[in-house]
């Protein structure tokens, strides 16, 4: 095995030439983490970020609601479960937010832990919403699963309107941050539910991953 | 060079040579139409595409040569061929970029060299106004002229918005050179896609800029007893289209 | 259908006689045509991205011994193996050897053109390993034993008719007795017997779009979703990427990303891309024990030393043979090979060698719009020619061919010898034409009269006719 890896390295230097310029040059981009283009409509900020964030994401056949402080959440992911006709198990990630939400004011009786096989729908929370595309940034952490992202055929993800972020660029920013540097392991960005066009070209939904993707933007996360 | 009537010379490629003369013969009367004092150097022949096409690019420096010679010393050279024109603007330059002799007359060359609609609509500013408007007629790109040259506006410029235009113009008709010959079945399919595109236009007749492509797809269109007529644009232009269109009968 | 690029000819001959195949492509050349026209058209800044994202790869290019070491590194700084495996053999056994070290028994697989490139399956089925492919399309050419037509669309050629037998044939022993026929019922049921597999698999192998440097991730994208329960649930993940997916920075790959899935499928995202950085971590609900890389080199250093290395750009997004008419007439699987279109006859020959695969590069009208398409700005028929003046050089091409034009050739370089014989042979041709205006057989000529006319010569040639309008002047 090492001996591949010096044979491949030394074809590359061969090839590329003097290394301690190359590896000055690769170092700088490596340190600078600059930007590169970002397109106009991945610079929105406040209101007309938002808008666009909720525009995208439903032309990619999520549904999106939104509710002014998180306490509303539980009611209205009530209505949404009802509005599809979605039974069975609801579970949620381990996160403490979700966790502190008034669940008992529906009949929904979230379970946490494990995501299995037969829960009907999944509760995460996005790191940040981008603008630029309608899409989601999950990181996967001890409260939060990615599995739960998929496994269950509807997903209903909670936003801080605060966390809609323009570009995809701000997005790795923030998880800079919140990770301390320190890259998760999974980071799924999602911009809409599984689909497939594999049969005849034809677009069905819920490939494998979920039929539904409910975004719920929280004005007010009190 | 003369202020008022640039010295042209015509190249006027293997096809037209050989096999539809009127096309030269149209591309003089447009270039002296268009004010140039127009000369046809007798030694030559092919720009050596089907050699570069092919791989053989020693047999096609050579003929690269052979051509630069030949017209070097011209105000312009204009060719009724988006893709000879491509040859001697495009690739005589990459051909010939490492031969210290040679690489810089063939950067010069490929300066003044240009297809023939492109040229009498940007360098000589052409006006087609007094010419007969063609009527129910499709502009046949080829792809050397249109990615290769950007020629595109030219074309319809001269033929004056008259042209009928089908959703995939920018689609290869499937000629390719010696590509037509050696995979005859998918270029006959592409032939065949193209036929259909341009026949749903309503066009009865086909103008184009390079004749490989035009004999190509009017024998496909023959054989399949196609109601089309393919006429190169410089005959269209001239307005001399009273001879028999490319692979119809004589009356 | 033969699986030899050398067939390319009587492939494409059977694969326009197959009306499936050619309302499957007819449907294909609109639709991703239209998608990804109009994806463009709502993004101004998409001719400066791709300048930006080919220029990022060509520095990478230049440093991808460093960047390929830091991403080594980052990888094992965050529990993760890397493999560095110089070809297909090579990185089979890595795969295999990893696969026993878990005594795995199934494996899922996320869709990877490096897979088909190494021919995994066949050699993990040997191996007594079963593997099972988890995005749609080729979950059905699994089934059906064929190899992919479309690098992003496997499937492309199957028609739901076919789907629906060959889902009848292998799903009958799985509890579901009955043919469907609706898409929906067809997914439904691939998705309810992947779901368990997904599940119950002891390793998941994946591919990657990109690798970043930066934080040791590997990169998926995809519609289905499949790529990402093939990693999360098993113990291992394996992701099985070749050496020039590196990209510096998330940042840059923020850049690829705009153009990538535009020009693929003229969406503006896919619907999940995904970030995968080592294994699961302490207290992590779930993702799995062991992450494993394997680079896989197959040539492709060797390509960097080349004039063809621009090729190395290529991020398979497909849209340079979404845009081929030779591509759209012939089929992927005429081909013969891994990759198909204009980026599959430039890779072809560098990975089964050029006298096996010399008639790909040919295969191509050099109409240019692959490279107008694509987004790395890769100069594909500059590349095809110089592998058809190699394969020219080499004597790989027919002996008939090489004949033929050295004599073109040769004559074109003589002008007295050219015009003289045009004023022979063209009188000739003209009154065997007899007023017919075209030929519908010549001798010699049956590549082009088979399926054309050949028009006939107006009379005298144009150069011929001008020397003797000016004699008398002079």
């Amino acid at each position: 095995m090492n001996d591949e890896r010096m044979a491949i390295l030394a074809r590359l230097q061969s090839t590329l030439g003097p290394r301690a310029a190359r590896e000055r040059a690769a170092e700088a981009r490596l340190k600078a983490l600059r930007p590169n283009l970002v397109p106009a409509r991945g610079q929105l900020r406040g209101e007309a970020a938002r808008a666009q964030f909720i525009r995208l994401l439903r032309e990619n056949l999520a549904s999106v609601s939104e509710v002014a402080k998180a306490e509303d959440a539980p009611p209205r992911i009530a209505d949404y479960l009802a509005s599809i006709s979605a039974q069975g198990p609801l579970r949620l990630a381990g996160n403490p937010w979700l966790a502190a939400l008034p669940w008992g004011r529906t009949d929904l009786q979230p379970v946490t832990g494990q995501v299995r096989e037969s829960d009907a729908v999944g509760v995460s929370v996005a790191l940040c919403g981008i603008a630029e595309t309608g899409t989601l940034m999950l990181a996967s952490g001890p409260d939060a699963p990615s599995g739960l992202n998929f496994l269950p055929p509807v997903h209903i993800v909670l936003l801080r309107a605060e966390d809609i972020t323009g570009s995809l660029e701000d997005g790795w920013t923030r998880l800079r941050l919140s990770t301390n540097g320190r890259t998760p392991r999974t980071v799924n960005l999602i911009s809409g539910p599984s689909r497939t066009a594999d049969i005849a070209q034809t677009m069905y939904m819920g490939a494998h991953g979920p039929k539904h993707l409910h975004v719920m933007v929280v004005a007010d996360d009190g | 060079m003369s202020a008022e009537k640039p010295d042209t010379a015509l190249f006027i490629t293997c096809l037209a040579d050989l096999f539809r003369p009127a096309v030269g013969f149209a591309t003089v009367k447009l270039l002296e139409r268009a004010g140039c004092a127009v000369d046809v150097p007798m030694g030559q022949t092919c720009c050596g595409q089907p050699a570069y096409n092919s791989g053989d690019s020693t047999s096609a420096r050579a003929l690269a040569l052979q051509t630069i010679r030949l017209l070097m010393d011209y105000d312009y050279v204009v060719a009724p061929s988006g893709s000879c024109a491509a040859m001697i603007r495009l690739h005589y330059p990459a051909l010939l970029a490492g031969d210290p002799e040679w690489a810089e007359r063939a950067r010069a060359l490929a300066g003044r060299t240009w297809e023939l609609t492109q040229f009498l609509h940007q360098v000589m500013k052409y006006d087609a106004s007094t010419d007969e408007m063609p009527e129910k007629t499709a502009y046949l790109d080829s792809c050397s002229g249109l990615r290769e040259l950007g020629v595109s506006d030219a074309p319809r410029a001269l033929l004056r918005g008259s042209v009928l235009e089908s959703g995939d113009s920018d689609a290869c008709c499937g000629f390719g050179g010696t590509f037509c010959v050696k995979y005859t079945a998918v270029s006959t399919a592409i032939a065949d896609k193209k036929l259909d595109s341009l026949a749903a236009t309503g066009a009865t007749r086909v103008a184009g800029g390079d004749l490989g492509c035009l004999m190509h797809l009017a024998g496909r269109a023959a054989r399949r007893g196609l109601d089309l007529e393919f006429r190169h644009v410089a005959e269209v232009l001239a307005g001399e289209t009273q001879s028999p269109a490319i692979a119809a009968r004589d009356n | 259908m033969q699986r030899n690029p050398a067939a390319f000819n009587a492939n494409a001959a059977e694969a326009l006689r197959n009306a499936d195949m050619q309302s499957a492509l007819r449907a294909a050349e609109q639709g991703f045509g239209a998608k990804r026209r109009k994806s463009i058209e709502r993004l101004p800044e998409f001719d400066a991205l791709c300048d930006q994202a080919a220029a990022i790869k060509d520095h990478v290019l230049d440093h991808l011994d460093v960047y390929l070491e830091r991403f080594e590194a980052q990888v094992f700084a965050t529990g993760g193996m890397v493999h560095w495996c110089e070809d297909a053999q090579s990185a089979r056994a890595k795969i295999l050897a990893l696969c026993q070290s878990v005594n795995a028994r199934t494996v899922t697989k996320g869709k990877s053109m490096v897979s088909e490139e190494i021919g995994l399956n066949p050699f993990l089925e040997a191996n007594n390993i079963r593997p099972i492919e988890t995005d749609l399309g080729e979950y059905i050419i699994q089934l059906a034993d064929e190899p992919p037509s479309h690098i992003i669309g496997p499937a492309l050629h199957k028609t739901k008719d076919q789907v629906s037998d060959l889902f009848h044939d292998h799903h009958r022993k799985l509890g579901f007795p009955h043919r469907v026929e609706e898409g929906e019922a067809l997914v439904g049921e691939a998705r309810a017997i992947l779901r368990e597999k997904y599940l119950s698999a002891d390793v998941g192998v994946t591919g990657a779009n990109f690798l970043i440097a930066e934080t040791g991730s590997t990169v998926i994208v995809t519609n289905e979703g499949n790529g990402d329960m093939t990693q999360i649930f098993p113990r291992m993940h394996i992701v099985l990427a070749s050496i020039e997916k590196i990209v510096p920075t998330l940042e840059d790959a923020a850049t690829f990303l705009r153009v990538l899935a535009r020009s693929a499928t003229g969406q503006e995202m896919s619907v999940y891309t995904t970030f995968s950085t080592g294994p699961k971590r302490k207290g992590d609900a779930d993702g799995p024990d062991q992450f494993h890389v394997v680079l896989l080199d197959n040539g492709r250093s060797r390509m960097l030393a080349t004039s063809q290395r621009e090729m190395l750009r290529c991020i398979r997004c497909g849209a340079c043979m979404n845009h081929c008419p030779v591509y759209m007439a012939a089929g992927g699987h005429a081909y013969g090979a891994t990759y198909m279109g204009p980026m599959g006859s430039v890779l072809t020959p560098h990975f089964d060698g050029l006298a096996r695969a010399q008639a790909l590069p040919f295969a191509s009208t050099f109409c240019g719009r692959c490279e107008s398409v694509c987004p790395m700005r890769i100069p594909l028929p500059r590349l095809m020619r110089e592998l058809r003046n190699t394969a020219h050089d080499a004597r790989l091409t027919p002996a008939r061919e090489r004949l033929w034009l050295r004599l073109w050739s040769w004559i074109a370089q003589r002008p007295p010898l050219y015009h003289r014989l045009a004023r022979m042979g063209l009188p000739l041709l003209g009154r065997l034409a007899r007023g017919r205006g075209r030929f519908a057989w010549l001798p010699l000529a049956s590549g082009w009269t088979r399926t054309r006319d050949f028009p006939a010569p107006q009379g005298k040639s144009f150069i011929t006719q001008w020397a003797a309008r000016r004699t008398p002047e002079k």
